[in-house]
């Protein structure tokens, strides 16, 4: 058995980067999905597309959305830093299909996170809000990675729920407590690394080989050089497995900006704008399945 | 003498239309060989990482279900074979075996709810699938690339060109239809 995976089905066009070919979503949803995949774009340079089918045909979920990515091209070609959320009505299957490039970012069982996030509103018939959700689980992800603080906000006075503050704030004084010792005894480790051979002062890099996973540890390399004598030493050393992000809540995703005034109207609302960052991505495949 | 001039000049043009064609034609057959190759090393890629997810995965489901030793020792098994397998045909075979024992170990999971319910088993479980997934895109597109290159060399000119430079046809990577299916954990 041969799959002639290049049969290219009648795959629909995007007309922009929140898709609905089944009509689900308000005008409200998509203003605020729009804003929310515009500021992602623009501030980490990850483009998120949705995609909402009527049904996926004789294919399935998995193959349909690996196709529909393809044939969008979501994400720079090479990069393939990209997201596809594929959700199909008659089926209730629900797809993340995340881009090669995003994919050491995205792992499937992220992917499978974004999705859960999802689920409950998509049972109450909240696609726009569902797709919201599970959109900021992985615009969380994809900012931290970037190393950027998300600025964002709300479009509309229904979505305003999704910023605000979450109960448990003393979260950030705990990580600054149990941080600021870590950190301190980190660089004092490093700091005090003394050639062994002539007592000179040794450079050192950190660089991560490969990354940990929820279900693997990674691998960093530790090179240890003098530049006085020129001794030179490697070491390897396991990362500790990741550890699941705090679910509930707000999300961390920066100054809660809805208290930072009217301004910014930004284009979201102009309609007939196209698809933003679609440039020849491709996917292989990863990302995670559910059911509504 | 004009005659036999004109006789070279049009031999000439010949050969030199057919020494074009043949090093177009080379080129294009080293291309889509190597196509092959990428899409194969992507395949292989896809196996490694399922190999290195089992053995989380076994011992997630043997903190739960310790005495189903049978099924450890399948997997073991296939992973050992997986190992030892060298052409495309003995590591579809061995990657074949090794997805008929993770789907006994899935029937097998079927019957501990704590096991479904726990954390860690449910994101072995989504990097399972998201593997499985890969792993038959990969393979479709490695087959799409061994179709474009077998097509090729068997059509007419080409098939005595090809011979004669020392390319032959690539296998495809089968799977037997019940493999097709991606295992599937319901939660």
């Amino acid at each position: 058995m041969v799959t002639a995976s290049s049969v290219f089905a009648a795959y629909p066009k995007a007309t922009g980067n929140i898709n609905d070919f089944a009509g689900v979503l308000t005008q409200e949803d998509k203003s605020n999905l729009e804003a929310l995949v515009n500021a992602v774009l623009d501030q980490t340079g990850v483009t998120f597309a949705v995609a909402i089918v009527k049904n996926h045909g004789d294919e399935s979920i998995e193959e349909y959305a690996v196709h529909l990515y393809e044939a969008w091209g979501i994400g720079k070609k090479g990069e393939d830093k990209g997201l596809l959320i594929v959700v199909s009505m008659d089926e209730h299957d629900l797809r993340a299909e995340v881009g090669y490039g995003l994919e050491p970012v995205i792992t499937d069982a992220r992917a499978g996170d974004v999705l859960d996030k999802m689920i409950p509103y998509f049972r109450d018939g909240e696609y726009g809000k569902g797709l919201y959700a599970g959109l900021l689980v992985a615009a969380d992800y994809v900012a931290r990675d970037a190393g950027v603080t998300l600025d964002l906000k709300a479009e509309s006075k229904e979505y305003e729920d999704f910023y605000v503050e979450s109960p448990d704030m003393p979260f950030g004084f705990l990580a600054l407590f149990l941080g600021l010792p870590v950190l301190a005894i980190a660089y004092f480790a490093i700091r005090g690394r003394r050639c062994p051979r002539c007592k000179g002062r040794l450079t050192v890099t950190d660089r991560v080989v490969q990354q940990a996973t929820y279900d693997a540890g990674g691998i960093a390399r530790t090179i240890l050089h003098c530049p006085k004598c020129g001794y030179h030493e490697e070491k390897e050393r396991r990362i500790s497995k990741l550890q699941r992000p705090p679910t509930g809540g707000g999300f961390p995703l920066g100054p809660g900006p809805f208290w930072g005034g009217s301004g910014r109207g930004g284009g979201s609302s102009g309609g007939f704008t196209g698809p933003r960052g679609f440039g020849g991505g491709r996917s292989g495949g990863g990302g995670a399945s559910r059911r509504w | 003498m004009k005659k036999t001039a004109l006789v070279l000049l049009v031999i000439l043009g010949i050969v030199v239309l057919i020494g074009g064609w043949a090093i177009g034609s080379y080129n294009s057959l080293v291309r889509e060989n190597e196509a092959v190759d990428g899409q194969w090393a992507q395949v292989e890629n896809q196996l490694q990482r399922r190999n290195d997810l089992i053995p989380n995965l076994v011992s997630t489901v043997k903190g739960y279900a310790a005495h189903e030793e049978e099924v450890f020792t399948a997997i073991a098994d296939a992973r050992a074979k997986l190992a030892g397998a060298r052409t495309v045909d003995e590591r579809a075979a061995a990657a074949t075996e090794l997805e008929s024992a993770i789907s006994r170990l899935l029937v097998v999971v079927e019957n501990y709810p704590q096991l479904k319910a726990d954390a860690q088993f449910r994101a072995l479980m989504d990097e399972l699938a998201g593997t499985e997934n890969r792993l038959a895109t990969e393979r479709g597109r490695y087959n799409e690339a061994v179709r474009v290159f077998n097509s090729k060399i068997k059509q007419f000119p080409m098939v005595i060109f090809a011979r004669i430079a020392g390319f032959s046809e690539r296998a495809y990577y089968e799977v037997s239809p019940d493999a097709m299916t991606v295992p599937k954990v319901e939660f």
